[in-house]
């Protein structure tokens, strides 16, 4: 039971909200505030004026801002799928061996806690047409004789095999936990029914891990969506702007180009659009931890 | 014909191939994280032989020109105080609130936790640029503060979100005796839940401590050159003349190690962790 403390419990929050005002919503104010003036360190000319909403304008214009959400969209739309399948795969293989679980799983996490700019490297590394263990085989097969990142698109579906190498074990660590932890009667009526492995899956495992499934999914898409180091580090966006995600962009208008004022209009866009997905994930989790989740 | 001695050879057979296929697949997944820790121990000659080999003779070379000849020990040192840094400031803001959200009826309860998850959620630019021009405004841009502050806006909302789920698994039967024997809430927080919520908080801890660890983006744009991390000092070594591959693997390796160990001590409670309690 919950209940009643001084001032509503507001003491307690007191320093967290300190924190909050502080360091999170002022300094969105500043830029939102700052989305509207001319801001830019190359070309200082007009810095301080107020432009109303020019920047938001330009924006709508801007075929680099569409192109980079477009390429985001698209990377969601590969990546995702790819691992949400291998990884539903490989749970229910591995709950069907679950001795191994304990061996396994420690080490089929490690590319995803490891630093994500470990992770961009590792794929730099190895993907080196020259020295890298991947890379020359690729090039040996023909498949990329001067490396999979000097092409726009082989790049991009490098980043994809990134994300998947990456973060297809996430998926598999809730998904076997999320088995395990299911009711064991409907598996045993399925056994003696004799039900092959397919109709399990189909008919209760499925059904029961959905759930787990859409929060998951939801949870890798707010994630994806933010996806940057990465990047970063084995293509920069590039070739041309062939990888150059919306992260990478706004990293770009900001930090590379200096042009703080479009920039801030930029990220106010992009936070937006992380705000509706954030929206949306908390409804689902909420619904589904009333009960449906295991 | 198919005895059941033969189907069960057969079954036992697939079994131990999906065994065989469970191992190979996770064996495989780590080859090139392997290679990068090879890597780190090798010659520069080694390192870009067009013939990759298990064979070469491993040095330390690497790891002296980046923490003893370059700048990395600095780095390090910048890593350890960012780190601890955030998670004392993530524990002392965090724990009252997180006791709150988890004890009291609280107004505007509902609102207040999606606005913290929004923290989370967000892109790093997100955050990074609104801080970046703060702390130009206030002066301590380039500073492990700043670092500090800016890893703590996001670590923020992990600990609440995972110290508020722990501490629903503490019986507020406890918290009511003490109430009725006359103890105040702040003495039922501090002698009597936060003792019981001991492991919670040391898996926030260790969770916020690698999410800082891990961080690239705010560090390289808030900690400038005074206040750089490990994962800052990456871009530093890619260079128009050439990638250093040797000493990027070192310090890939010091900056893995930790996570690599911590990680085992609370892979329990890495699901739930990294999934705001939805999966428990």
């Amino acid at each position: 039971m919950e209940r009643q403390a001084r001032f509503g419990g507001y003491l307690w929050l007191a320093p967290m909200i300190a924190f909050l005002v502080l360091f999170e919503l002022v300094p969105f104010l500043v830029m939102l505030d700052q989305s509207v003036h001319a801001l830019s360190y190359t070309q200082p000319a007009n810095n301080g004026k107020f432009v109303g909403l020019d920047n938001y304008r330009k924006l709508v214009f801007d075929e680099n801002f569409f192109h980079s959400v477009r390429l985001t969209l698209l990377f969601l739309l590969i990546s995702l799928p790819i691992q949400m399948v291998l990884a539903l795969g490989f749970s229910v293989l591995l709950a069907y061996h679950l001795r191994l679980k304990r061996w396994v799983l420690p080490f089929l996490l490690i590319p995803m806690i490891l630093a994500p700019i470990v992770v961009g490297l590792t794929a730099r590394l190895n993907l080196n047409p020259d020295f890298g263990l991947i890379g020359i085989v690729l090039r040996d097969l023909g498949l990329a004789p001067v490396g999979v990142l000097a092409n726009g698109q082989s790049a991009f579906l490098t980043l994809v095999a990134v994300d998947v190498w990456q973060w297809t074990p996430f998926l598999v660590m809730i998904f076997v936990a999320a088995i395990v932890s299911m009711p064991r009667e409907p598996f045993e009526a399925a056994e003696v029914e004799g039900a092959n492995r397919w109709q399990t899956f189909r008919h209760i495992t499925f059904p029961l891990l959905l759930p787990i499934i859409v929060v998951a999914l939801l949870l890798r898409l707010t994630d994806s969506f933010k996806i940057f180091d990465q990047v970063f580090i084995l293509t920069g966006g590039g070739p041309g702007v062939s990888t150059e995600l919306a992260t990478i962009f706004a990293y770009k208008v900001n930090f590379v180009s200096w042009n703080l004022g479009y920039g801030s209009a930029v990220v106010a866009v992009l936070f937006f659009i992380s705000f509706i997905l954030t929206f949306v994930l908390l409804k689902l989790i909420t619904r589904f931890n009333r009960g449906a989740t295991p | 014909m198919t005895g059941p001695a033969n189907r069960s050879l057969l079954d036992r057979s697939v079994s131990a191939l999906e065994v065989a296929f469970i191992v190979i697949v996770t064996a495989l997944a780590l080859v090139p994280f392997l290679w990068l820790i090879l890597t780190a121990f090798k010659e520069r000659t080694d390192i870009l032989s067009p013939a990759p080999t298990l064979l070469f003779s491993p040095t330390w070379s690497n790891f002296y020109e980046a923490f003893v000849v370059g700048e990395f020990d600095r780095y390090l040192v910048n890593s350890i105080t960012i780190a601890v840094g955030s998670v004392v400031l993530c524990l002392l803001v965090g724990l009252p609130a997180a006791y709150a959200f988890s004890r009291f009826r609280i107004f505007g309860e509902k609102h207040l936790f999606f606005y913290i998850l929004t923290t989370r959620m967000a892109p790093g630019i997100a955050l990074v640029l609104p801080l970046y021009m703060f702390f130009q405004t206030i002066g301590i841009l380039g500073t492990v503060w700043a670092v500090m502050i800016s890893h703590t806006t996001f670590n923020l909302a992990l600990v609440i979100y995972l110290m508020r789920n722990f501490f629903n698994d503490i019986p507020t039967a406890l918290d009511e005796a003490a109430l009725t024997e006359g103890a105040t809430e702040w003495q039922v927080f501090w002698r009597i839940v936060l003792p019981l919520a001991r492991p919670g908080i040391a898996v926030s801890a260790v969770l916020a401590f690698l999410f800082s660890w891990n961080e690239f983006l705010f560090a390289l744009m808030i900690g400038g050159t005074n206040a750089q991390t490990l994962p800052a000092g990456f871009p530093g070594l890619v260079t128009p003349l050439g990638t250093y591959w040797g000493q990027l693997a070192a310090v890939s390796v010091v900056v893995s190690v930790p996570v690599l160990i911590l990680v085992w001590f609370v892979q329990k409670h890495l699901a739930r962790g990294l999934t705001f309690g939805a999966v428990k």
